[in-house]
């Protein structure tokens, strides 16, 4: 039996609405509309498109030093010398160095692991560059190493791994602090969140 | 138990996926109800009321109420959080591992109240017992004893007669040991005498006494062996944070260890 979204002599059709169908959260209905909408937009818009899908396959990559992606290689924040390369800030994901910068704080250099080690989905070191980041210490040799994974489960032991690996490795390694979020209410914080923020409660 | 549209119950969360850009489906073990999912909607929102009590581990009192295809968790509230200031990695992988067996071993919708103990009882003991694997070898019996499945460990299971003490066999198709006679019945292999004992000690212990035994690392590993694989035989599929585990260790002496000598810092 054909597919439901199988048009007879309509082939790219199908194909695209099978694409769409591919990619995370994109339902066969959702797919079909995106594709409709497609057919109606103008030629340049859908060519601009097909572009960006282009370019960024062509031409994206892994920073050899922070795994970030990046168009050159090493990325520029890898090649800013304003920035402070004594400090480097590990993080699960290339969109969690976006957050990072946005907030203008942070001066240092990036790692990107790419996950956060999970037991429970067998998802271990050797999945995620974790080696790189061993390698460029041991290069390195960082002041600070700051761990910057995300508070929950996965996250916590990423954390906790890399700082029994690093633990005598003479570099100072430290968590971002945990507490309640701004625009948060007391009233509805788990009692873990509570603790933490009064431990790193500071003199105003 | 009859359930109302809205109720009320106590859980130990699991697991949990993300769905859609905000959602997660919450894997739970209740008190009152067994193994459940749920959606938690919303949850992965920054401002979240329910995000900092679902994370896995964490025990919880929750108010459930009925959607169109699975529940809804509309109110949670940490009754015991997994995280301490001593949680250490060790203490992460070994609460995963009891939340996967937890998952592994139950079905959806039986409630069993002393698994539900059992479970509580042993977040609270990796956090802080001396020798987590002990711990985690008596979870596996009670466990296991719990669901139906106590290994015989006296005495032979054909012949119902004591094996000899240097010739002990353990079956997983039996279901526990044979003797010298008797292991041709089965497929079965060789356990020792150490072992066995160790096995007869955990499974009459209660949770405060299972720390008491002490195990050379031979018969911890043996112990280890046994039970883990006994497991994994009775739900006929692979533990994934037993996987995790086996594939950390090779990762530990290989990558590490050369990474290690590079630094010039003394393996661990």
């Amino acid at each position: 039996m054909e597919p439901s979204h199988f048009l007879p002599g309509a082939l790219s059709v199908s194909r695209l609405i099978q694409a769409f169908n591919r990619l995370p959260g994109i339902g066969p209905k959702s797919a079909q509309r995106l594709t409709y909408h497609l057919i109606r937009m103008d030629e340049d818009e859908a060519y601009a498109l097909s572009e960006a899908i282009r370019d960024v396959k062509e031409k994206i990559d892994f920073c050899e030093n922070c795994q970030n992606i990046t168009e050159v290689n090493p990325c520029a924040i890898c090649m800013d010398s304003s920035r402070d390369h004594s400090i480097l800030c590990v993080v699960e994901e290339p969109l969690d160095v976006l957050a990072l910068e946005r907030t203008g704080s942070y001066s240092g250099l990036y790692h990107v692991l790419h996950g956060a080690i999970s037991p429970m989905n067998n998802v271990g070191p050797n999945d995620l560059r974790l080696e790189e980041l061993l390698v460029r210490i041991t290069t390195i040799h960082p002041h600070e190493l700051i761990l910057a994974t995300n508070p929950n489960l996965e996250g916590e032991a990423t954390a906790m791994y890399i700082k029994e690996l690093l633990g005598g490795a003479g570099v100072t390694i430290t968590r971002l602090a945990k507490g309640l979020p701004m625009g948060s209410d007391l009233e509805y914080a788990d009692s873990s969140t509570l603790s933490q923020a009064f431990e790193g409660r500071r003199e105003l | 138990m009859p359930r109302q549209y809205s109720y009320a119950t106590e859980a130990i969360i699991l697991r949990h996926s993300a769905v859609g850009e905000t959602d997660r489906l919450v894997t739970l073990y209740s008190k009152n109800y067994g193994k459940m999912r749920a959606f938690a909607r919303g949850v992965r929102k920054p401002h979240s009321k329910l995000s900092g009590h679902l994370e896995p581990l964490n025990q919880v009192n929750l108010l459930i109420t009925q959607g169109r295809n699975l529940p809804l968790i509309t109110q949670a509230d940490m009754i015991e959080g997994f995280y301490t200031p001593s949680t250490n990695f060790e203490t992460i992988v070994s609460g995963c591992y009891v939340a996967d067996c937890l998952d592994a071993f139950t079905v959806e919708e039986v409630e069993n109240q002393p698994l539900y103990s059992l479970a509580c009882r042993q977040f609270k003991q990796v956090q802080s017992v001396a020798n987590i694997q002990t711990q985690l070898r008596f979870f596996e019996l009670q466990l296991l004893t719990m669901s139906g499945y106590q290994p015989e460990v006296n005495v032979c299971l054909y012949c119902r007669n004591p094996p000899e003490r240097h010739s002990i066999y353990f079956s997983f198709e039996a279901g526990g040991i044979l003797c010298q006679d008797c292991k041709n019945q089965f497929d079965c292999f060789g356990i020792s005498e150490t072992s066995t004992k160790a096995l007869r000690y955990l499974l009459m212990a209660t949770t405060g006494d299972a720390q008491k035994i002490r195990m050379p690392e031979a018969v911890q590993k043996e112990l280890a062996h046994v039970l883990t694989n006994y497991l994994q035989y009775i739900i006929d599929r692979r533990l994934q944070s037993l996987l995790f585990y086996r594939r950390l260790e090779k990762w530990e002496s290989t990558a590490v260890a050369n990474l290690k000598t590079i630094s010039g810092r003394k393996s661990t």
